[in-house]
């Protein structure tokens, strides 16, 4: 091959990596605006739900995070959903509804939020066996947990525990 | 391979630039520890930084090592429900010493607002919190009664997330750091009027998310006031039936500074008879009472008064009162409720009309046959009088003469006419004086005749004793030496019966007296009743044909009651109203030191222009007429003839006082 063709050859291939790389830098940016578009307005929805339980507007709250889980999202934030709408419904004093919710994250992934959710919700309800159950299974995630504090929630959830089994 | 190893090198370059630029979203954190992220700060500390003491509890390699802001032996605030146990088991933990005392401080110090920064130490900051321990309980309280705090909300928080804690390690003081695990919790939650919140963790008494102070009291102070009108005018608390009666209820913030959330409630509750309205507004509803919407809870703008709702109706009951109150609550930050309370009578005001005649007050009363006597210049004729331009109610188709003053009592008062007799006008034409300009009425007249002192005229009379049927009395003088009952039932003085009554005591009249319904001028009839001491008229009398006239014995009594019983006046309380709840009619005169009236049938409300004495809604009717003066006997005359008693012709001239 001379040395034009060589050139002509490195050329068309510098085009093409450039290419590809502006093709797949484009696509990481959206998926970030995407992500974090989405991240945003779940925050804001959080907040304004909170603020409504703050309020003792359940059925508001209630309705909003129902409406946003008609669309589609992924599965972080639909967990994330499921958790706020249990926790609504366990404001409320709906716990069955709670309980419900709650399960439906846990499906996706069971985690301390869910874990500490069931057991709040089933303390309220008056359900000794289910919230003893919960809060054992907080300290569990808590005890394999990285935190800082682990050791005070931890704590927290034994008072709990003891309370319910009416050692204090 | 050389063309391989090109295109390695190109993709290498190209990598580098994107790299190179594209953006950096990762936040800056000290290396290996997200919890503690360089940047953010509260309350003037950055993360993973002492609040108190400004210490960096950062420890390369291990991170932080943190505890519960407040421990609380285990239970930390989880036992916490309301605001009383919130306030006192963080005065405890403050005034408890060791870490809790510098948790509840941080807590306390936070949502006073106070940055970090202003200390140096931990127990500058236990300080400041015991001494503002009271502005933080205000806040508290005044949150709490705003409905502004949940103390045991549950909350999802989604990692990572704003949190706070104890360091263990470095330096003993309470951090903000970033937590990194999802978790639910129960909360307390301040949430502020624009939005932002304050929020405590329960389990470990963290303070946690972006949490904002607590705005101060607001030093609004709200008076709430109940208005009435009576006929859309003023009043004195008195209506009477068919009177429309309006109440408005205010409120009114005499503050520069917005009140918070309030409530208002409006009371309504009505007795029978008079009710005496306490000091401390009463807060009582009765008799199925609704009240009208008020629009509350609501707040009330800075140095504002606002009508929360007015009710109008019509008094449709006499002897009632009817009271309305309005509570605001509370009527300042973290106070009470605070009432006004406004009644209003639904009273009859009885009134007296004169047909045929004058009334005159003040005259003296002569002793004997002497021409002189002591008038008294203070007396005074007091009645209802609805005044305006018509001036019905109390008063007399022809003169009033008073000593006194003349107050609600019209003269020149005729039938159908509303306006005047001749070139008199109301309501003091024919007062005596009509100079006095005070209310219009009159009055204050110069001197009055003296009045003969009848009972000495008193001869040639037959005793008789109680109780006294007139029916059975001929014409003739009498006397009773002592009290006399005129019992119930018609006592009818027959048709040319001339008869005189001398009573040295007082006279309890139980029926009625009356002459004939038809007779002719020759056989007037005439009953006078003269009487040292009282008269005493029962409320089931209706009618009294004659002259009656009390005089005082000794310097006492001489008084008419046109309501009592046997030789007393019905006690002036709550049962006068339908104890003397009747028609007098008087269908001749009355004589006496003073006149009670105190008949309560109808109200000058019912007055008109066109009534008479029959059709008038008077409580007292005087029909003063030719009979009293066509049959006029020389008292105890002894003539015996037979002629003595007649005239020979009447005429009437004017003037006619």
């Amino acid at each position: 091959m001379n040395k034009k063709v060589k050139l002509l050859v490195l050329s068309i291939a510098l085009i093409v990596v450039a290419g590809l790389g502006v093709f797949l830098y484009q696509r990481h940016v959206n998926n970030n605006n995407k992500t974090e578009t989405e991240k945003i307005k779940y925050a804001q929805l959080v907040e304004n739900t909170q603020s409504l339980v703050s309020a003792q507007k359940y059925d508001q709250a209630e309705t909003l995070w129902q409406n946003y889980l008609k669309t589609d999202h992924s599965k972080t934030y639909t967990r994330g959903a499921y958790v706020q709408l249990a926790t609504t419904y366990s404001n409320a004093q709906k716990y069955d509804q709670a309980i419900t919710y709650y399960k439906k994250a846990e499906a996706i992934e069971s985690k301390l939020d869910v874990v500490t959710g069931l057991a709040y919700t089933y303390e309220s309800k008056g359900d000794k066996t289910n919230a003893i159950m919960y809060f054992n299974k907080a300290i569990s995630l808590t005890e394999k947990s990285d935190d800082p504090s682990k050791s005070a929630d931890i704590q927290g959830y034994k008072y709990e525990i003891s309370q319910l089994e009416g050692k204090q | 391979m050389k063309i391989v190893r090109h295109i390695i090198n190109a993709a290498l370059v190209l990598s580098l630039v994107v790299s190179i630029f594209a953006p950096v979203t990762a936040s800056a954190a000290r290396a290996g520890s997200p919890a503690c992220p360089v940047g953010p700060t509260l309350y003037g500390r950055a993360e993973c930084i002492g609040y108190f003491t400004g210490a960096d509890v950062y420890k390369n390699g291990t991170g932080i090592d943190v505890d519960s802001v407040i421990t609380n032996g285990t239970r930390s605030l989880l036992d916490v429900t309301n605001v009383t146990n919130f306030v006192s088991t963080m005065k405890s933990l403050l005034y408890g010493g060791g870490n809790d005392a510098m948790g509840a401080a941080f807590l306390i110090d936070t949502m006073l607002g106070k940055s970090g920064t202003s200390f140096t130490t931990v127990s500058g900051g236990i300080t400041y919190a015991k001494n503002n321990f009271d502005t933080w309980q205000d806040r508290v309280e005044y949150y709490n009664s705003q409905g502004w705090v949940q103390w045991n909300q549950l909350v999802s928080y989604n990692a990572p997330f704003q949190n706070s804690a104890r360091s263990k390690i470095i330096k003993n003081d309470d951090i903000f750091y970033m937590k990194q695990e999802d978790e639910t919790q129960r909360t307390i939650v301040f949430s502020n009027p624009d939005g932002t919140k304050y929020r405590i963790k329960k389990n470990c008494g963290n303070l946690v998310g972006s949490s904002e102070k607590l705005i101060s009291v607001p030093s609004y102070n709200l008076s709430p006031s109940v208005g009435v009108t009576v006929n859309g005018g003023a009043t004195d608390g008195v209506a009477q039936v068919g009177d429309t009666i309006k109440f408005t209820y205010q409120v009114t913030n005499s503050s520069g500074q917005a009140s918070g959330t309030t409530t208002c409630t409006i009371y309504g509750a009505s007795y029978t008879g008079y009710h005496d309205q306490p000091d401390t507004p009463e807060a009582v509803n009765n008799n199925g009472y609704v009240a009208p919407g008020t629009g509350c809870p609501r707040t009330f703008a800075a140095s504002s008064t606002v009508t929360l709702a007015t009710e109008t109706f019509t008094a449709s009951t006499f002897n009632q009162t009817i009271c309305r109150s309005l509570f605001v609550d509370p009527y300042k930050a973290n106070a009470g409720a605070k009432g006004d309370e406004t009644c209003v009578v639904v009273a009859a005001k009885p009134y007296v009309r004169v047909f045929g005649g004058d009334v005159s007050v003040g005259n003296g009363i002569s002793t004997g046959t002497s021409t002189t006597c002591t008038p008294k210049d203070s007396a005074s004729i007091n009645a209802w009088n609805n005044g305006g331009s018509t001036f019905t109610g109390a008063g007399t188709q022809f003169a009033a003469l008073a000593l006194g003053s003349i107050d609600e009592f019209a003269t020149a008062e005729t039938t159908g006419a509303g306006g005047s007799v001749g070139n008199t006008t109301l309501p003091s034409g024919l007062a005596f004086s009509n100079t006095d300009t005070g209310d219009g009425y009159g009055g204050n007249f110069a001197s009055l005749p003296c009045i003969p002192d009848y009972y000495s005229q008193a001869a040639n009379t037959t005793a008789v004793t109680s109780p006294l049927n007139i029916s059975s009395l001929t014409t003739g003088s009498y006397k009773v030496s002592g009290n006399l009952t005129i019992p119930a039932g018609t006592n009818a003085i027959n048709p040319e019966n001339r008869i005189t009554v001398y009573v040295d005591g007082d006279v309890y009249i139980a029926g009625d007296i009356k002459y004939p319904g038809g007779f002719t001028y020759d056989k007037t009839p005439l009953f006078e009743l003269v009487v040292q001491g009282n008269i005493y008229i029962a409320p089931g009398v209706h009618q009294l044909d004659g002259a009656y006239i009390a005089q005082q014995k000794s310097g006492a009594k001489g008084a008419i009651y046109t309501c009592g019983s046997a030789y007393a006046p019905y006690a002036i309380d709550e049962t006068m109203y339908s104890n003397c709840n009747s028609k007098l009619v008087v269908n001749g005169l009355f004589s006496a030191y003073q006149v009670y009236l105190m008949r309560t049938s109808g109200t000058v409300s019912q007055s008109k222009t066109t009534e008479t004495g029959t059709t008038s809604s008077a409580a007292e009717v005087f029909n003063y007429n030719p009979a009293l003066w066509i049959a006029q006997p020389a008292a105890g005359t002894t003539t015996t003839n037979s002629d003595a008693l007649k005239y020979d012709a009447i005429t009437s001239l004017p003037p006619i006082l």
